[in-house]
């Protein structure tokens, strides 16, 4: 186990300065994301237009420097995908974080799999995973128009 | 408020006390006479106990007029086509099997801390907590949570710029075992404006040199997070 390896210096970055935080303002999709366990609430908005793609996403809610750094990196990857393309990614992210040893999703740039393969500590960190999951999961949910609030179990 | 105190308040206006006793009974000294409290539960694991096991203590006038909560074996006195009747106390409540390796555990965890002594468990927690409370107030970026007269074995805190769910992780790899979260009681961290908090708890496997741990452990998250 190796803490310089979870909290490498781009996790802490997008911790203290998360990008996409605060509500776009024309979203036309959005759902909440809690996780009870450890009292994170997050809420994902998008902008999904006529060509599905997602042309804008932002993120409100608070937590450890685990979810939010997450949360910043996916809409920061998620923005300009098309659904199918987002979805792939969601997938392949969530394989990642929890058994995979590296990404395959072909909608991903080498530049993107490498940020995102800043948070592969987090696996090493069961307790963590579900801080890293839930902006995730909201996303789906958002795309989905779930009006469920999204869990990560 | 002293528990006696709330049960002499809530029986002067007629109202039965249930005490949630999980976190008292492994430090402070019990007199269920005394107290005078309706129902008492304590949770075994929290008295150096085994898991998965607990003990409801109850005036004898409420368990003879409340209804068993459950069926099985052992309950039972007489069963008719028509009618039953319950067995005496406690059998009436011990439905089945009992965790009889838990019971036989948590009679030596009783018998430790008899040997031990309540006392002397109670003044080691109180020294380890000023202790303790000393040492983080010292330490500029730690915030404690806090301070009544007759504090219990905690050191509540948060740390500016450090959500509190990494401080567990990283003090966890020093070795350090702290809870972060609310601590069943989001109520409190509403009214608080904080969205969680991180707990340090003592007992009698604790000494100051934990403690110091404890505060080296929490320089390393400043460390981790570049903080001053």
């Amino acid at each position: 186990m190796n803490l310089k390896e979870l909290y490498q210096e781009i996790i802490l970055e997008h911790g203290k300065n998360p990008r996409n935080l605060g509500k776009t303002h024309e979203f036309n999709k959005d759902a909440k994301g809690h996780n009870p366990l450890c009292g994170d609430n997050v809420h994902v908005y998008l902008k999904l237009n006529g060509q599905k793609i997602v042309e804008d996403i932002s993120f409100e809610g608070s937590g450890c420097a685990i979810s939010m750094a997450s949360a910043s990196i996916m809409t920061d990857l998620i923005k300009g995908k098309n659904e199918h393309e987002a979805k792939e990614i969601v997938e392949d992210f969530l394989g990642m974080i929890k058994e995979n040893p590296e990404l395959k999703c072909e909608y991903l740039k080498e530049d993107e799999k490498t940020k995102l393969m800043c948070l592969s500590g987090v696996k090493q960190y069961p307790m963590r995973v579900k801080c890293a999951t839930l902006s995730w999961h909201t996303f789906v949910s958002a795309l989905d128009n779930s009006e469920e609030t999204a869990k990560t179990e | 408020m002293p528990v006696k105190e709330i049960t002499d308040l809530a029986h002067s206006k007629g109202i039965i006390v249930v005490i949630d006793g999980c976190q008292g009974a492994p430090h402070l000294k019990l007199d269920m006479q005394d107290l005078d409290c309706d129902f008492y539960a304590i949770s075994c694991h929290k008295m150096y106990g085994p898991t998965g096991l607990g003990v409801l203590y109850g005036k004898k006038k409420w368990l003879e007029e409340l209804p068993p909560y459950q069926g099985g074996g052992g309950m039972i006195r007489e069963v008719k086509k028509d009618k039953i009747s319950y067995g005496d106390l406690p059998n009436k409540y011990e439905a089945g099997t009992m965790a009889t390796a838990q019971v036989i555990a948590f009679d030596q965890s009783i018998k430790f801390m008899e040997s031990v002594g309540i006392e002397n468990i109670m003044k080691h927690e109180a020294d380890l907590v000023e202790y303790g409370q000393e040492l983080l107030q010292k330490n500029n970026s730690v915030k404690l949570i806090g301070s009544p007269k007759n504090k219990g074995g905690v050191l509540s805190f948060t740390l500016e710029g450090v959500h509190p769910h990494d401080i567990a992780t990283i003090l966890d790899e020093d070795g350090v075992a702290i809870r972060a979260g609310h601590h069943c009681c989001q109520i409190l961290h509403d009214k608080l404006n904080i969205p969680a908090s991180a707990r340090a708890s003592v007992g009698i496997y604790n000494t100051k040199d934990d403690l110091d741990k404890l505060n080296d452990s929490i320089n390393n998250c400043k460390k981790i997070f570049n903080l001053k």
